[in-house]
């Protein structure tokens, strides 16, 4: 079969984060197989962040201009006001330029096959005739988190037609399905790299780090983990902790470990890093105490370097990597208590550390991307029918 | 084009109105690779050119035409299967359509299970209502992979062939084909079909969109059941398949077809004789009775005990009696026979009952068994009486309606009086005539209203308002209404002025119908012939300019302006001795905020009360004074008041000089959900309950844990009184009073011959999937004869089934529930925040929690120590297992639980002393006399 032109839309691909990441490696997978891609970003964003360093693909940017945040104002009000009148329109214009940026993109060559990375690339799309063309939607969070905000409905009505609609995990696209929908399937995110050697179990000695890698969010809970260590650290002197990452909680935070009994001298706050691994290669244990996740990418990373995991029972996602604690400790959310016990553990036991890293290691090579890029094409083979 | 991979069979004959819907469903599906062949019955209507024009622009259409009609489905299907050139075929008929999916979904699953037939659902449209169900769910639940038919018989109830793909090759080595001459063809093909294949997979996906119009002028022909072909294209069919399993030896499948017969087939033909009279009826009769003589009748006792009834009605050719137990079955358990009880059973009168014969080898008493319905000992309020309306008089402004009512078991010899009712809303009253009851004719107790229509909605009949006409019945200060059917198929569709009505502003008649049912429907009508006044106004209005409209519309700012001056002025113009009460957002007149109401009324009664309102006007208490919420009456009120008392739901500016108590809170069972971020909710939600909370003068809360909670979900740093639960200040009293909880027993009409068992399930956020309840089918058939349960619904999507009236009853949208708990003898909850009330009030406690894990982990949290007030337990039958070793022994069982229930009560519940409503009195002060 001769390979179809594709088209990867995605909210934005500039940014640095994970869903960005996800984009670019499997625009660079398809494009290095011979698939004719282009990744389409709806709005810019500043500074711009190179994920590849030879693309094998073309990329463009829809919007001008970034998005403006809507006002804060709605109804009478916002009409009313003539600030929130200017944001509206300038909203209503890059809308229209991103629409006819679309349509230029997808006429210039022949159809085949559109993904909407998120719900707004749909909505974009939704408005471009594209009949022709064979659509592949996504959604990137899991049904719990749709259902408690405003994804929900939109999800349904945007996706109940398209040829395809893939969530990270069977159990995700099973819900998807008995909401309404009936062209879920499942595909996982590919890993960004697949380390060849796995780290070494750290702290022979009782030395070693606990790493959180992630935003600083109140979704993602790392306030948790810091009452979590505030339970745990005197027991283990040698061990440091380390939020990576930055976000709207760090003040919040800091206050919280200098307000610790014992320990908060042990914990450090690095900025973000574009290089997962190797701060990887520097941590012992990955803590990641979330409230909300999709198919968390930091954990299936820090799994894929053969790093002993504890993660909150968050997310369908997580269950499936964690192969339901087998590969990884899981700790019911919002729970200091449980989630201390298991780092403890953990950081006391240099074998239970390395089983559970060699465990880890196994469970997620099935995320390689080689793998996962092999379940894109046939799930391209199969919209195409 | 790549060969196809389905074929798809559409047939039709003259349908080319609907014909291109169906085609297009089928050429936008998401499988492209399909040949749609259009099999045309010999049309004379333009089909022919409508195929052929489509098929110019899709070459995957083909035209293929009957040389003569063959008057069924059978002869055009087979042609499609002969002219099929993929691997793969599916039908579909020319007035359905295919889901979007539908062809993809089932080819793949074909292919990665290796099945050669994939059912996937159907999905049933009224095309009159618009009302969706899925056809035979229980068979498409989950994906289901069986290499035999006899591994999953009951796929025979899912008998229609275009649900289905089928491998072709099957089809054509098997020579299997439609039978031709016969209605219910696709039960035969389908069922060959099935035994055939190596492979059965059934997959839940929508894929078949079957569009049903029951009162089409022409109905379709599988419809017209009361055709005398298509009873008898039914019994071949059943006698072919019979043959068809008894030469494959296919006994297991033979048992779930017998089964199948009876609920299904035979129900169809049953339920009908309530509407066919007695000459078409009886040939109709003639046809089923040899043929259901042969069927096994054993599992006529797994179906519902009247639709046994009624199949032993049949087999002695009653049709009166078959009548009477289908009115059971179809008219929500409505008893149309008296019940006859002897030794502790209950069986069907028939006057069969006595004769000692035995019908298909079993006794008449085991065919009219109805011990399990409990139909005698169900509350006089929650009866399901048979009122049959056989006169309708009207003369003048004056309406008559005579009529009867079956009273089984004599109950009615007592009865105080009788009215009938224009019921609105399922069971309020929108108005209603007096009557007086009459002698008896047989079982039947007569009775006559009369009066002349007034409206007791509190506000007008609008021009949607419609309901059904019901009878209530009034016994020592019970009340029981069921909706009354037409003695006659039709009633004379009467007209009913309305007294009183300004002319042509609004309906001034009502109109009557019968509905298929029998029931009978009522609307409020507009003045006939001449448009009414607004309709006239409405049409000017939309024939003007739009800028006119548009600058009318600004008009309507007001609506935002005006409130807000009213605000303004009422604070500065205060009345000392108004209080404005608020419970649920104006749905709800009792709680925690009705206790404090009732006490305030007693320690002050000069002061003025007003309850902010939106729930109906009928369930206001009659002597609250109310105003409407959101109107601008409202806010001036509450401007004004000194004291606003709520539940934290209310809104509007109060005063700043105001007293305003927040006393909606109960104990803190599970997270409130805003003091938790694992919680998931908006973060503009919570930010306008804290704003909300900075109104707040003194919180009322239970106990001092309960406390802590509120202070810190809202942010709230104010006053804070520990008080109790005053909304329990009554039940406390009543709990250990004897006389009183008897008299309250008879008040609630709760049954004195068994234990009351109350079950209040939480609320669960909009992340469940299938709520995991008490199976209140179980409950009835394994713990009804020895405990009464009252379901408080939070979520219940529907209501109690009217079947299990004798074991379930729902009790609601009381607002004391707190009486209910007292009047209760056990309590069964999850999560509710009631388990505090029910504590408080020292009740045992059952905690069944079967989705613990998830509601603790994904939904909502719970505050730790709960597990002390009584046994946790997980499934059904725990429950059913805690619940007897209860009911067995209830003051061994509670020496158990009591200690560490008390204990519990005791640290989050507050006081037992029904003092609670004094202490908030006290706390709040009486307004006026503050300095």
């Amino acid at each position: 079969m001769s390979r179809p032109r594709v088209v990867l839309m995605a909210n934005n691909i500039d940014e640095v984060g994970g869903a960005q990441r996800v984009v670019h490696v499997v625009a660079q997978h398809l494009g290095l197989r011979g698939y004719s891609v282009d990744l389409v970003g709806i709005a810019p964003h500043e500074p711009r962040h190179e994920y590849v360093a030879d693309p094998a693909f073309r990329r463009f940017t829809l919007m001008p201009e970034p998005w403006p945040a809507p006002p804060s104002a709605s109804g009478l009000t916002a009409r009313l006001s003539p600030a929130d009148r200017r944001i509206n329109a300038q909203r209503a214009r890059l809308r229209a330029v991103a629409i006819d940026r679309l349509a230029e993109v997808l006429a210039d060559g022949p159809p085949g096959i559109v993904v909407t990375s998120q719900l707004w690339a749909m909505e974009h799309l939704a408005d471009v005739p594209h009949g022709n063309w064979a659509v592949m939607g996504q959604y990137h969070s899991s049904f719990e988190a749709a259902a408690a905000g405003r994804d929900l409905p939109r999800a349904l009505a945007l996706y109940a037609d398209v040829d395809l609609f893939t969530l990270l995990t069977p159990e995700d696209a099973e819900r998807f399905r008995q909401a309404g929908l009936n062209n879920t399937q499942w595909l996982p995110n590919p890993l960004a790299f697949w380390p060849d050697e796995p780290v070494v179990a750290a702290g022979e000695d009782g030395t070693g780090v606990v790493t959180y890698l992630g935003r600083l969010s109140v979704e993602k809970g790392p306030r948790f983990l810091v009452e979590a260590w505030g339970l745990i650290a005197d027991r283990h002197p040698g061990w440091r902790l380390r939020f990576v990452g930055s976000g709207p909680e760090e003040a919040d935070l800091r206050a919280r470990v200098a307000a610790l009994p014992v320990g908060s001298d042990r914990v450090e706050f690095l900025p973000p890093v574009s290089d997962a691994e190797s701060e990887l290669r520097r941590a012992g244990i990955l803590a990641l105490p979330s409230l909300t996740e999709g198919l968390p990418l930091a954990l299936a990373e820090a799994m894929a370097m053969g790093l002993p995991c504890v993660a909150t029972d968050c997310s369908a996602g997580v269950r499936l990597l964690a192969r339901d604690g087998e590969a990884a400790r899981i700790v019911p959310r919002a729970e200091p208590g449980a989630l201390g016990e298991a780092l403890s553990r953990l950081m006391g036991s240099t074998t239970e550390r390395a089983v559970l890293g060699e465990r880890a290691r196994s469970a997620v090579s099935d995320y390689r991307a080689d793998l996962v890029i092999d379940r894109w094409e046939q799930l391209f083979a199969a919209m195409l029918r | 084009m790549s060969a196809p991979d389905v074929t798809v069979v559409v047939i039709s004959y003259n349908d080319a109105a609907r014909l291109p819907r169906a085609l297009a469903s089928i050429q936008r599906q998401t499988l492209r690779a399909i040949e749609i062949i259009v099999v045309d019955d010999a049309s004379t209507d333009g089909t022919e050119e409508i195929v052929r024009r489509i098929a110019e622009g899709d070459p995957r259409v083909r035209y293929e035409r009957l040389e003569m009609n063959s008057g069924g489905c059978s002869a055009p299907r087979n042609r499609g299967i002969d002219l099929a050139s993929a691997p793969w075929v599916m039908f579909c008929d020319s007035d359905d359509e295919y889901e979007r999916h539908a062809c993809k979904n089932l080819l793949t699953t074909a292919e990665s299970t290796g099945a050669d037939v994939v059912c996937g659902t159907a999905e049933r449209i009224d095309v009159r209502t618009g009302r969706t169900r899925r056809w035979r769910p229980e068979v498409h639940d989950v994906t289901v992979v069986v290499d035999a038919l006899s591994d999953f018989p009951e796929l025979l109830f899912d008998t229609i062939s275009v649900n289905k793909i089928y491998r072709t090759e099957l089809l054509r080595s098997n020579g299997i084909r439609f039978p031709e001459g016969l209605l219910f063809e696709d039960q035969l093909f389908t069922l060959e079909a099935m035994a055939a294949a190596r492979r059965i997979a059934t997959i839940p996906e929508t894929v078949y969109r079957w569009y049903v119009d029951r009162l089409s002028d022409e109905p379709s022909i599988t419809q017209r059941r009361n055709e005398v072909r298509n009873v008898e294209s039914r019994i071949e069919i059943n006698r072919r398949i019979d043959a068809f399993l008894a030469g494959r030896g296919l006994a297991e499948v033979r048992g779930a077809k017998d089964l199948k017969f009876l609920k299904h087939d035979l129900y169809l033909y049953l339920s009908s004789m309530l509407e066919l009279d007695d000459d078409t009826a009886r040939p109709l009769m003639d046809r089923l009775v040899p043929y259901v003589e042969q069927v096994n009748l054993a599992p006529a006792w797994r179906l519902r005990p009247a639709l046994r009834v009624a199949i032993y009605h049949l087999l002695v050719r009653d049709l009166e009696g078959i009548r009477s137990a289908m009115r059971f079955v179809k008219w929500a358990s409505v008893v149309d026979a008296p019940i006859v009880e002897r030794d502790g059973r209950e069986w069907w009168g028939s006057r069969h009952l006595d004769d000692g014969v035995e019908v298909a080898g079993i006794s008449t008493r085991d065919w009219l068994d109805v011990s399990s319905l409990r139909l005698t000992s169900i509350p006089f309020s929650q009866r399901r009486y048979l009122h049959r309306v056989d006169g309708f008089r009207l003369s003048g402004d004056i309406v008559s309606v005579t009529g009867s009512t079956v009273d089984y078991d004599g109950m009615l010899a007592e009865a105080d009086g009788v009215e009938v009712r224009f019921l609105i809303h399922g069971s309020q009253t929108a108005m209603s005539l007096a009557g007086e009851w009459l002698g008896y004719d047989g079982p039947h107790r007569l009775w006559r209203a009369e009066g002349v229509l007034s409206d007791h909605l509190g506000r007008r009949l609008e021009a949607k308002d419609r309901g059904t006409l019901g009878v209530a019945v009034m016994r020592k200060g019970q009340v029981n209404v069921v909706s009354a059917r037409a003695a006659e198929s039709d009633v004379p569709a009467a007209s009913v002025r309305f007294p009183g009505r300004v002319h042509g502003v609004g309906p001034d008649h009502i109109e009557l119908a019968s509905h298929d049912n029998g029931a009978i429907g009522w609307r409020a009508a507009r003045p006939s012939g001449a448009r009414s006044r607004w309709a006239a106004l409405r049409a000017w209005w939309y024939r003007l300019p739009g800028t006119t409209r548009l600058a009318a519309g600004f008009a309507l700012i007001g609506r935002e302006v005006v409130p807000a001056i009213a605000t303004r002025l009422g604070h500065v113009l205060p009345r000392r001795d108004l209080a404005i009460f608020e419970a649920d957002g104006g749905r709800s007149f009792g709680g925690n905020v009705g206790a404090i109401s009732g006490g305030l009324a007693v320690a002050r009664p000069g002061m003025r009360q007003v309850w902010v309102h939106r729930a109906t006007p009928e369930s206001v208490p009659g002597l609250v004074d109310v105003v409407r919420r959101g109107t601008l009456r409202h806010a001036w009120l509450r401007a004004r008041a000194s004291l606003v008392v709520d539940d934290g739901s209310s809104s509007g500016d109060a005063s700043p000089r105001a007293v305003v108590a927040n006393a909606g809170h109960g104990v803190a069972v599970h997270h409130v959900g805003l003091d938790d971020p694992s919680v998931l909710v908006s973060r503009s939600a919570v930010a306008a309950l804290r704003r909300r909370a900075r109104e707040w003068t003194v919180v009322v809360v239970a106990s001092m844990p309960a406390a802590a909670v509120i202070s810190r979900a809202f942010g709230y740093r104010g006053r804070v009184t520990v008080a109790g639960l005053p909304r329990m200040d009554a039940a406390v009293g009543i709990r250990t009073d004897d006389v009183a909880r008897a008299e309250l027993r008879r008040r609630l009409d709760l049954p004195d011959d068994r234990a009351v068992v109350v079950y209040a399930p939480a609320g669960r956020g909009p992340t469940s999937s299938g709520e995991p309840l008490v199976d209140l089918d179980r409950w009835d058939r394994e713990l009804g004869d020895r405990a009464y349960l009252v379901v408080r619904a939070n979520s219940f999507d529907s209501a109690v089934p009217t079947r299990l009236r004798s074991a379930v009853r729902e009790l609601s949208d009381t607002d004391d529930f707190g009486l209910v708990l007292a009047a209760g003898d056990l309590f069964v909850s999850d999560y509710s925040s009631l388990i505090g009330d029910a504590a408080l009030i020292d009740l045992p406690i059952v905690l069944f929690q079967p989705d613990r894990e998830l509601y603790v982990n994904r939904t909502r949290g719970l505050y730790p120590g709960l597990g002390s007030v009584g046994p946790q337990i997980e499934g059904m039958d725990a429950l059913v297992a805690e619940v007897s070793s209860w009911i067995d022994d209830p003051a061994g069982w509670d020496r158990e639980h009591a200690a560490r229930r008390q204990a519990w009560a005791a640290e989050h519940c507050g006081p037992r002393d029904g003092r609670a409503t004094e202490r908030v009195i006290e706390a709040i002060g009486l307004p006026g006399e503050r300095t």
